[in-house]
């Protein structure tokens, strides 16, 4: 009796122990919450959601503020973030511009007087210039944000639409519907001089991930599948709006990236301008050391 | 060599947990829509399966025969497959972010996968050493795994092929892999004694 308990205790014991272990040693990984919301974000650290940037607002989301503050993400993110995080999906809040379409900032560059004020507002570094020089904003950088539109004394900043959206987020192409079915005959198979299967490529047209695991990009649209396929399909057309969605699938998602970038480098140098700052000699320092060079030398 | 090819063998097609045991079925048919979702399963449950027999047979060969507490087996091998399951979901959580990603939620059903805890009752009532009791571990383990990637291929092929209405779904899964259990049966002929 006493040894069946001791047995049973004992082996709870070390069972903990060793768990406890384990949980100290492999923590949890960077696969977080607010990690899988940031990756939703369009990127364009513009706040205004009121937050500082996408990543704040993504560490915001997770604790339970509202999902419908990104207007650059706009609709389709709030979609997505309400299929994640199952919470309901609200219209985007009404405290916060709206800028879909998108926009990009213009300089009037006769107006321009120079000071570098919007420079140091833009939070991708999209705008570049100097000192009494013109300034002038890279449009393919710059996320139309509005931030750069306060500081600037001139008000020589304007922002134009611009006929496209932004953010992997706010990209749903519709894909092709068939009028006629696709049999499944396998007869395009053989007949893909690049050995791919039209007919897998065709039924799964609106799956995400069919460039890779079907190989559409591989294709070379020589309509050899179309002038076999019994019920008529015009596959090569269809094959080539895919590849257009692809296209511009793989162009969202860089976009992000990019903005991320820019937006993470100059955080970077923001703060290193910051400790360059705060280890620069004071103008008394070098009195003092004059002061020192003139007592030996006399 | 041969004692240990034969033990092998006879797991995983003579005694085939799945078709001749009919353990294990839950993760057979809720784990096999997708090949590579079956794939991450077959391998975590072989590991667990391999370490589970090794510890337990150590347990029960050490502690719990000296101490004439065999009626706790059942109790203290859930104790120990839990906590082999644990502790793997953790490594790989921290070591092996994507297979975490895919198979997150498979691991802890692991725990409650009849089939581990019978393949180790199983194994520690037949007198041997820890080597053959790891290696029956690792045949039950590969037979799964064999049986779970067969029927999960099977399942991506039939996805695309048109199924008559009332074979749809269900029926037609269990139809296959009732096949798959018969043609099992042919093996059970195969002795090792010779």
């Amino acid at each position: 009796m006493i040894s069946a308990v001791l047995t049973l205790a004992g082996l709870s014991l070390l069972g903990t122990l060793l768990l406890s272990w384990a949980a100290n040693r492999y923590p949890e990984d960077k696969k977080t919450l607010p990690a899988i919301i940031d990756q939703l974000l369009p990127q364009t650290q513009c706040a205004q959601c009121g937050y500082a940037g996408c990543r704040p607002y993504a560490k915001a989301i997770a604790e339970g503020a509202p999902i419908n503050r990104c207007p650059p993400g706009g609709e389709a993110l709030i979609k997505q973030l309400s299929d994640q995080l199952n919470r309901p999906a609200l219209p985007l809040a009404n405290d916060v511009p709206n800028t879909a379409p998108k926009q990009v900032a213009r300089i009037d560059e006769p107006l321009c007087i120079g000071c570098t004020l919007c420079i140091q507002a833009c939070p991708v570094d999209a705008i570049i210039g100097a000192q009494q020089m013109t300034h002038t904003v890279l449009a393919d950088a710059c996320t139309g944000c509005e931030l750069c539109l306060p500081p600037c004394p001139v008000d020589c900043i304007d922002l134009v639409p611009l006929d496209e959206t932004v953010g992997a987020a706010s990209l749903q192409p519709a894909p092709y519907e068939s009028p006629q079915p696709c049999i499944r005959c396998g007869e395009c198979e053989p007949h893909c001089p690049k050995g791919l299967a039209p007919h897998m490529l065709f039924l799964h047209r609106s799956s995400e991930t069919v460039a890779e695991d079907w190989g559409l990009n591989d294709c070379i649209e020589c309509r050899w599948c179309d002038r076999v396929c019994p019920a008529d399909l015009p596959l090569t057309q269809i094959f080539r709006q895919m590849k257009d969605m692809e296209q511009s699938r793989v162009a969202a998602k860089n976009e992000a990236t990019t903005l991320l970038t820019r937006f993470e480098a100059r955080e970077k140098r923001l703060s290193a301008d910051q400790s360059r700052l705060k280890t620069r000699p004071s103008p008394g320092d070098a009195s003092t050391l004059l002061t020192k060079i003139r007592v030996k030398q006399s | 060599m041969f004692d240990i090819l034969a033990i092998l063998l006879s797991a995983i097609f003579v005694n085939n947990v799945v078709v001749t045991q009919f353990l294990g079925l839950c993760p057979f048919v809720g784990a096999s829509q997708r090949f590579v979702s079956a794939l991450g399963l077959a391998s975590a449950t072989l590991f667990v399966i391999t370490l589970a027999t090794g510890v337990s047979y150590l347990l029960d060969t050490y502690v719990l025969q000296p101490l004439s507490l065999t009626y706790l087996r059942i109790i203290s091998f859930i104790v120990v497959i839990a906590l082999l399951v644990q502790l793997m979901a953790l490594v790989i959580r921290a070591t092996q972010p994507v297979i975490h990603e895919v198979l997150g939620i498979y691991i802890p059903l692991i725990t409650t996968n009849c089939m581990v805890l019978g393949v180790v009752l199983m194994t520690v009532r037949t007198p041997s050493s820890l080597a053959e009791a790891m290696i029956t571990g690792l045949g039950s383990g590969l037979g799964f795994a064999l049986m779970l990637l067969a029927f999960a291929a099977q399942r991506e092929r039939l996805s695309h092929e048109a199924v008559p209405k009332p074979f749809q779904g269900v029926a037609v899964h269990m139809v296959s892999a009732g096949i798959m259990a018969l043609a099992f049966m042919g093996f059970v002929g195969m002795s090792s004694s010779s």
